[in-house]
Parts: structure tokens; sequence; C-alpha cells
């Protein structure tokens, strides 16, 4: 018996096993919300730092307060509407799951599919503002 | 080449894979992530503003 085969098929047996057990629509939401929630982990920080360093920029400056520091304002204002599309993101998640474990049955694949755009929107956003270089 | 070592560690690599994903995520779990990273972000953001505050109004 060719050993290298028989890892072959089996190999191929359990990848269409997982096609068909691991990938349901609610996998695939949870999946993304947790690489949002990852990301947001990675990124904020450093959006922070820079926030941070408009501020020092400004207390140097002797402004110091927010409305002497326009640079600080705005930075946090980008920084909220990062926010509130991550947010937006967990919301969408979790009233999907409400929906399904009240057994409503929302259409799972078409929220899937938005939550999916909406975090590459947020993946985009989040690079473009030079808080991500890498995609997770 | 030791055949039943890479067998059984192709097999072992693949169980794992299976298991992993052949778990279903509950939606209460993804509730729970949910709530979890709202919360988290809210007050990630709170800390920071306050410390962009005590930065602004350093001596």
């Amino acid at each position: 018996m060719n050993v290298a085969k028989v890892c072959f098929a089996g190999a191929a047996v359990l990848v269409l096993y997982l096609l068909l057990s691991g990938c349901s629509a609610m996998q695939a939401i949870s999946t993304t919300n947790n690489a949002v929630a990852e990301t947001t982990k990675v990124a904020m920080p450093r959006w922070d730092a820079a926030c941070k360093s408009r501020a020092t920029a400004c207390n140097k400056a002797g402004n110091k307060t927010r409305e002497t520091c326009p640079e600080l304002v705005r930075c946090e204002k980008d920084q909220d509407a990062a926010y509130a599309v991550a947010n937006s993101i967990h919301a969408a998640a979790a009233s999907a799951a409400l929906a399904a474990a009240a057994g409503k049955g929302p259409d799972l694949a078409a929220i899937a599919k938005q939550v999916a755009a909406k975090a590459a929107a947020y993946y985009e956003l989040l690079k473009k503002a030079g808080f991500l270089e890498v995609l997770p | 080449m030791n055949w039943p070592l890479i067998i059984s560690q192709v097999v072992a690599a693949l169980l794992k894979l299976a298991e992993d994903a052949g778990d279903p995520v509950s939606p209460e779990q993804v509730m729970a992530a949910s709530a979890d990273a709202i919360s988290a972000n809210a007050a990630r953001r709170a800390a920071a503003r306050g410390a962009n505050t005590a930065e602004l109004e350093r001596p």
C-alpha cells in the first residue's frame, strides 16, 4: 500500500469534514468579530500614542486646553470614528447571534458577508491612518 | 523515512484541526465576545482621553 496515498486520502476526507462542519455562518461571524477585536488591540494603542504626542506638542507650545489644541481634537475625533466602526461590527455580530439564539432565523450568511465587508473597511481605515502595517 | 512517525504527526495535526473547526460557536459566545470587545473599547478610549488631558494640562 502506498503510504503517501493513504495520507492524502485521509487529509482530503478531513478537509471535506472541515468544510462541511466548520464553516457555518455563525462561525464566520464569530471569527470576524474576534479578528476585529484583536486588530483593535493592536492598532488603538498606536493611535493613542499618536494623539498623546499631539497633546505633548500642544503642552510644550503653551496650548494647554483642547480649545487651543485642534490637532489633538482632530486626532481623537478620527479615532472615535474608527472605534464607532469597530463597535458597529461587534453590535452587528451580537444582534445576529441574538436573533439566532431566539430562533428568529436571520439570514446569517448575508449578515456574515456584511460583517466581513465592514471588517475589511475597518482594516483599510486603520491602515490608511498608519496604525496597521500588516493585515491580520 | 520514519513513516509511522510522519503519519502519526499528520493525523494528530489533522485531528486537532477537525476538533477546533468542528466545535461550533454558540450565539451566546458571540454575544459575550461582542459585549467584551465593546466594553474594552470604551475602557481603552476613556483611559486614553484621560491620559491626553493630563498630558495637555501638564505643568
